[in-house]
């Protein structure tokens, strides 16, 4: 359908503005948002995916392309919820304790949105008890944290601890200029993404979902 | 024990003017994570020039720096003392001070309304909010550069060069030995404050030690040669040359 095919080349050229009105038109015209979302701004994303690991697209583009999305979101995400449709999966995302870096959380976290996930964004500093608290809250299938430094990404392994005493079953992943992923497994994280785009990739892997 | 005199012993406090802070396109590409060669295009460019005249309306850039003879330098306990028993602990701050008789320590910031705006923009636009930190990163490290290089013009009128900039948190040195750092300073005049876990704010701060020494050569010698991290984004090759060779910009240097 033309109305998909627009749309996704709205998400593709990372046109804000043009991607929510189209949305709110596809709306109108009675098509259901599971459909706008899948075969039009999901569809798009794909694209930018593709081209993200082609070198044909960095960060920047990647992140209009979200941003994109997240405009057609916002006129769909009250008829998905009032229609039942489950998001791609939960996630609650967090810089560490003692660290006030927030860039690649953000961009995860934008980038997750844009791949059809719902983000519970806790922000910086987060202390181990406000990610388990928000997990239960949420019922979140991944905890993400972030951390830039040498000094606070060893927080990391106290929130894990955590999880793992209270036996929340979220899937971990983690990233981070000091992360590693040998440190990943050291500290008993399900998964490592080196940049945002990644992320997206490993959250899904560790979901099981393939598409 | 090292002795020397202090040559600048006063705190200096001033504004910097926001007009000569150098955004250079190819650190702003850089970071934005375009790899060597590769221009954004065209909507991403248009966007950068739009933030970064906005951005420039919100800096307040600010810098403070002092200058203290160094006491002693204690090679088998990691630790350098400044005159007022002000000690910094670190293995790589010693070998990064051998050479030097007095140390210049130095905080800059852009203020708190750039900080402010770009949080505020990541809860609307992240790509945006992303741009403007990117836009702010590049601009407070040509302001430490540049306070560095009004150091080093300031002591060279004495016979004195400098070394290298070290800033807690990178090249191993611990973070909590920005405390040491800020009591040598009055960040207060600067609204810049440390957190319990030490990190500045607001964020777009630096704050550096530098060493000063009378033998060029001796100050020159660039600590990241020896450095095992060769993909470190920290890296400086000959910094020291350029500083001091440079004639066009630097003057009488």
């Amino acid at each position: 359908m033309d109305l998909f095919e627009d749309l996704a080349t709205f998400v593709i050229e990372g046109n804000a503005p043009k991607t929510k009105e189209l949305t709110t038109q596809a709306v109108k015209e009675g098509l259901s948002p599971k459909d706008i979302l899948e075969n039009g701004l999901l569809a798009g994303m794909k694209v930018v995916g593709e081209k993200f690991k082609r070198n044909e697209y960095y960060v920047p583009e990647v992140l209009m392309s979200a941003r994109a999305v997240h405009a057609g979101l916002e006129i769909l995400e009250p008829l998905l919820a009032a229609a039942g449709v489950e998001p791609v999966g939960v996630v609650v995302i967090g810089t560490v304790r003692g660290d006030l870096h927030d860039i690649g959380k953000n961009l995860v976290a934008m980038m997750l949105k844009g791949a059809g996930f719902r983000v519970i964004d806790l922000g910086v500093n987060v202390p181990a008890e406000k990610f388990l608290s928000a997990a239960r809250n949420h019922n979140a299938d991944i905890l993400a944290m972030s951390a830039l430094l040498t000094t606070t990404v060893v927080n990391m392994k106290e929130v894990i601890e955590l999880f793992k005493r209270d036996s929340f079953p979220a899937k971990v992943l983690i990233g981070g200029a000091p992360v590693t992923e040998g440190f990943a497994r050291q500290i008993g994280a399900d998964g490592y993404a080196r940049n945002a785009s990644l992320a997206v990739e490993a959250a899904k892997k560790l979901l099981g979902i393939t598409a | 024990m090292k002795s020397s005199s202090a040559i600048h012993p006063n705190l200096v406090t001033k504004p910097f003017n926001k007009e000569d802070l150098v955004l250079d396109p190819l650190e702003v590409y850089s970071l934005l994570g375009y790899p060597d060669g590769k221009n954004p295009p065209t909507k991403v460019l248009t966007t950068l020039t739009e933030l970064h005249s906005y951005a420039l309306e919100l800096f307040q850039p600010m810098s403070q720096y002092t200058i203290a003879p160094i006491e002693s330098v204690d090679f088998q306990n990691h630790t350098v003392t400044l005159t007022g028993e002000k000690t910094f602990l670190g293995e790589g701050i010693v070998e990064a001070l051998r050479y030097s008789t007095q140390a210049a320590i130095f905080l800059v910031t852009l203020g708190h309304p750039i900080v402010e705006e770009i949080e505020r923009m990541n809860r609307v636009d992240v790509s945006k909010g992303f741009f403007l930190d990117v836009l702010s990163s590049v601009a407070v490290e040509n302001l430490a550069e540049q306070i560095h290089l009004e150091i080093a013009r300031l002591v060279f009128e004495d016979g004195w060069y400098v070394g290298h900039r070290y800033s807690p948190g990178f090249c191993d040195w611990d973070l909590t030995q920005q405390r040491v750092l800020f009591s040598l300073l009055k960040s207060s005049l600067l609204s810049v404050e440390l957190t319990d876990h030490c990190m500045m704010v607001p964020r777009k701060s630096i704050s550096a030690i530098v060493g000063l020494g009378r033998r060029r050569e001796e100050m020159a010698i660039s600590p990241c040669g020896n450095c095992k991290r060769t993909d470190c984004m920290a890296r400086r090759e000959d910094y020291m040359n350029l500083l001091y060779q440079s004639e066009g910009t630097h003057g009488s240097l």
